[in-house]
Parts: structure tokens; sequence; C-alpha cells
């Protein structure tokens, strides 16, 4: 392994322990309250989910039809990966968004807002650095930094999404 | 199909929307949508609706 690769499996691990650590965290702090979910937002998940898999599955197969020779001719496998994971996403967001399924019961939309902006334009501003500084690119095709324009185009989509979706629920509340 | 008997006994409660959600713990779409006929609730949502609206199953649901 170079350290490339193992700077990689530091930072995966680290991101994935954040993220289990703050899971826990939340659970602690919602053990009393109630639930996070009704039964309508918890059916209207269950589909998102059911799209976002299955359009990773199918994306996955033609994948791997497509590239089984080699690596595409304009990207990496990686980032090919990654933009698979970004379109399921995408999917599962839009329509739990949609759905009116995204946010819990209990939570402000500012701190959806505040999430999707700040991971979407951080990503984004990352990305449109690597493409200025000519790093995007790993021997003419783009490489695993294109992942932060994916990330940042998705997010700042669910942004879009979410903001059209409220102001259409505040004409329709009475 | 709209549930409009279930709009006007909330209205004749002088509830919003999102009041009847609060007090039942689901979402202001979700009874939203169970008054657009989106949305068929469970039996237990539904008996919650009938005691804040006190009002019998028949009299809200039943068809």
């Amino acid at each position: 392994m170079d350290e490339r690769q193992i700077g990689f499996l530091v930072g995966m691990v680290t991101g994935i322990l954040a993220l289990i650590v703050l899971a826990l965290v939340q659970k602690a702090r919602k053990k009393n309250t109630w639930c996070e979910y009704d039964e309508r937002q918890l059916q209207a998940r269950g589909k998102a989910f059911q799209y976002g898999f299955c359009t990773l599955l199918f994306y996955v197969m033609f994948y791997g039809v497509l590239f089984e020779e080699g690596e595409p001719s304009w990207c990496s496998n990686m980032f090919g990966l990654y933009l698979g994971i970004g379109i399921a996403l995408a999917v599962f967001g839009v329509y739990a968004i949609w759905n009116d399924a995204f946010m819990q019961l209990n939570q402000s939309p500012m701190a959806v807002y505040l999430l999707f902006g700040g991971v979407g334009g951080l990503n984004l501003i990352l990305g449109i650095g690597h493409i200025l500084n000519g790093t995007i690119t790993e021997n003419g095709k783009i490489g695993f930094r294109g992942v932060n324009l994916i990330m940042g185009t998705v997010f700042l989509l669910l942004e879009l999404v979410f903001a059209v979706k409220s102001c259409m629920d505040k004409r329709e509340e009475e | 199909m709209k549930n409009l008997r279930l709009k006007s006994a909330r209205a004749a409660k002088d509830l919003s929307q999102q009041a009847l959600a609060d007090m039942v713990g689901v979402s202001r779409q979700t009874i939203n949508a169970i008054e657009k006929g989106d949305y068929n609730p469970t039996i237990r949502l539904c008996i919650d609706i009938c005691k804040v609206l006190d009002k019998t199953l028949d009299e809200i649901f039943w068809e």
C-alpha cells in the first residue's frame, strides 16, 4: 500500500467512526422523545430507499457490462462508481423530500438547509478548486478528486428541491 | 377520494392541520394527505384522530 492508499483508508475509517459516534450520541439524546417519523413518512422512506437501491443496482449492472474490459475513456473506475452512488443518493433524497419524508417530525428545516448547503457548498468549492488547479484529472481522466463535484451537485440539488417543496407547502398551509 | 368529513370535523373543533397533527403525533403533511385521500391511515392513527375530534370511526372514516 502506498501513502495515498493509506491516507484514503484512514480517512474513510475516521469518517465511518465519526458517523457511528454521531449516530450513537443522537440515539442517546432522543431516547425519551416521540417517534422520529410518522407512519406515512416511514412508508415513503421505504419507497425512497427502494428506488435509490434499484437505481444503484442497475447502474452497477450497466457499468459492469459496459466497462468489463477496462475503465471508461473519460474517468477512473473510482469516479464512475461514486457517480452511481451520487445518482442513487439523489433519487432517494428527491423522492423522500418530495413526499415530505426527509425531515423528522421535530426537526427544524433550518438544520436541513444548513446541512445540504454546507456539505454541498464545501464539496463544490473543493471540486472547482481541483478543476482550477488541474488536479481533477489523473492520466487524462477524471479521478477520485472529481467525487467532490458529484457530492456538491447532489447536495445542492437536494437543497433546491427542499426549497421548492417548502415553498409549495407554505402556500398549501391553511 | 377526499375525506371531507375529517376536514369538516377538524374545522368544527377549530383546529388547524398542524394542531391536529401535533395532537396525534404525525406531520401536517400526513393530515393533509389523509384529507386529500392520498394516504390511507392505519387503524391506530384513525383511532387517535377520532379521539381528538370526539368522533367515532364510522363518522370520519366509514364510507
